[in-house]
């Protein structure tokens, strides 16, 4: 555990010391951007669009952390050969995949948590805080919680170009099982039986979707978001897990 | 206790810095292909859809902000147009607002004002038929055959039709009795005059106050004798 927490630490470091916090300015610059120039582009539903905007940067700027970040976590150790120094200490490697998700799911969580502090200040400017964005912004961690996750696994067998561009497609994906057996009704049996089997195993990430709705008075379902953590945990760890034994059996 | 050196030393990643900037350079051309957009082929030019028509089909969790962005994209095309003699050019517009209500069906601005848009664009079968689709969305929303009604109205001069509508909002849960004065009113200009005397009628029964007293006036001009 004593490593894992090393490991996680060390990794919020190199992750903060990539200049990573920098997005926090792009945020807070879209933001505060957007909504003055909503006063002027549009005359009904300002607040609507900021928030829109708002979320979807927050969403946006957290996936493009993880696909890029968590792509390269595992790799630039072993590129740098960094790997060697660490292994040869009392760390195994299983360790070492925890450690790096857990400080990649430290930034994603401090980046969401301050991009969440922005928002509610152009909120009190726009019409007064709503204080269940906290649920919006926990359903967006978790999100992003899994998608770090997929990245660590991708990063444990192949490259980071690879791995960032499966996981942006495992991103649209998950948010389209939906419409993945909508179609899968309508194939011969076979490919049905081979799409619903696929459906399963794919994150689905519609669980997350709360925002759009969110935004339009929709309130929050606490048991749902509850079920939605159990999930991405348990698919994380499961992600990790996996990661790990990948790892173990790679030689160099 | 387990140490471990942050590895790569002094040697920083510079892709984040790199990635805002192009990503600031992607807004900046996003938005001059937009102006470029326009000043080629001109505010009158139709609105074009491309890769957004795709965006109905892939959900991405990003709906709401494309629904914005195509709700932005048909003020500034109307916007461009105003003040100009040429009569307004709504092609394109109605796919638009198809599509960002599809998106986001809560979105109310599109449908409060774009049906509003398409009609004095000269299409108003267009914008009713859009009308139509957001009461497929919202069955229990008074304002949308409301709408119709008046641009049955003041476009199409169908009075019955009109009169169809605004009894069909007149019904439905949140409509103000006055919509039931809409009804009549158009009864009378359609020149359906029994019609008319019978939903005045029913006004000046089911009322008290002003649409008693307007009911009353209404019926006196209709030739009918309503006592005071």
């Amino acid at each position: 555990m004593r490593a894992v927490v090393a490991v996680a630490i060390n990794t919020w470091r190199e992750v903060v010391r990539d200049r990573v916090l920098l997005l926090l300015l792009v945020f807070a610059g879209v933001v505060v951007g957007s909504s003055g120039l909503m006063a002027t582009l549009t005359f009904s539903e300002e607040r609507k669009i900021v928030l829109d905007v708002a979320l979807a940067s927050m969403e946006g700027l957290g996936v493009l952390l993880a696909l890029f970040v968590g792509g390269q976590l595992l790799v630039k150790e072993i590129d740098r050969r960094t790997l060697y120094v660490v292994l040869s200490k009392p760390v195994s490697r299983l360790s070492l995949v925890w450690g790096k998700f857990l400080g990649l799911v430290m930034v994603q969580s401090f980046l969401v948590a301050a991009m969440t502090g922005v928002l509610g200040g152009v909120m009190v400017f726009t019409g007064g805080v709503r204080f269940s964005v906290l649920g919006v912004s926990c359903m967006l961690v978790l999100q992003l919680v899994l998608l770090a996750a997929l990245s660590v696994l991708g990063s444990a067998f192949t490259s980071p170009l690879v791995t960032s561009a499966l996981t942006a497609i495992l991103y649209v994906v998950g948010h389209n099982l939906e419409t993945l057996r909508m179609l899968a009704r309508k194939m011969v049996p076979v490919a049905r039986l081979s799409v619903e089997a696929l459906c399963r195993v794919l994150p689905d990430l519609s669980v997350f979707e709360v925002k759009n709705a969110w935004v339009n008075g929709v309130p929050l379902a606490v048991d749902g978001m509850v079920v939605a953590g159990g999930y991405a945990m348990a698919y994380a760890a499961m992600c990790v897990c996996l990661a790990g034994w990948l790892l173990e059996r790679r030689e160099w | 206790m387990v140490s471990v050196h942050p590895p790569g030393g002094t040697r920083r990643s510079r892709w984040v810095p790199e990635l805002a900037i192009v990503s600031a350079l992607m807004m900046l051309q996003a938005a001059l292909v937009g102006h470029v957009h326009v000043v080629v082929r001109g505010p009158h030019a139709p609105l074009s859809l491309g890769l957004e028509l795709a965006w109905r089909h892939v959900p991405t969790g990003f709906q709401n902000l494309l629904a914005d962005t195509l709700w932005l994209r048909v003020l500034q095309h109307v916007g461009g147009q105003l003040g100009r003699d040429e009569p307004l050019n709504v092609t394109g517009v109605k796919q638009a607002l198809d599509l960002a209500i599809d998106l986001d069906p809560a979105f109310h601005a599109p449908v409060e004002y774009g049906a509003w848009i398409i009609a004095d664009g000269h299409d108003p079968a267009g914008a009713l038929d859009f009308l139509a689709h957001a009461r497929r969305q919202h069955p229990d929303d008074w304002l949308l055959p409301y709408h119709q009604a008046f641009i049955e109205f003041l476009y199409r001069k169908r009075y019955d039709d009109a009169a169809r509508l605004f009894s069909l909002a007149a019904s439905m849960p949140g409509a103000p009795p006055r919509v039931m004065n809409m009804v009549a009113g158009m009864y009378t200009k359609g020149k359906l005059k029994d019609k008319a005397i019978e939903t005045w009628w029913g006004i000046h029964q089911a009322n008290r106050g002003p649409l008693r007293a307007i009911a009353a006036r209404n019926l006196r001009v209709l030739g009918v004798a309503v006592p005071d």
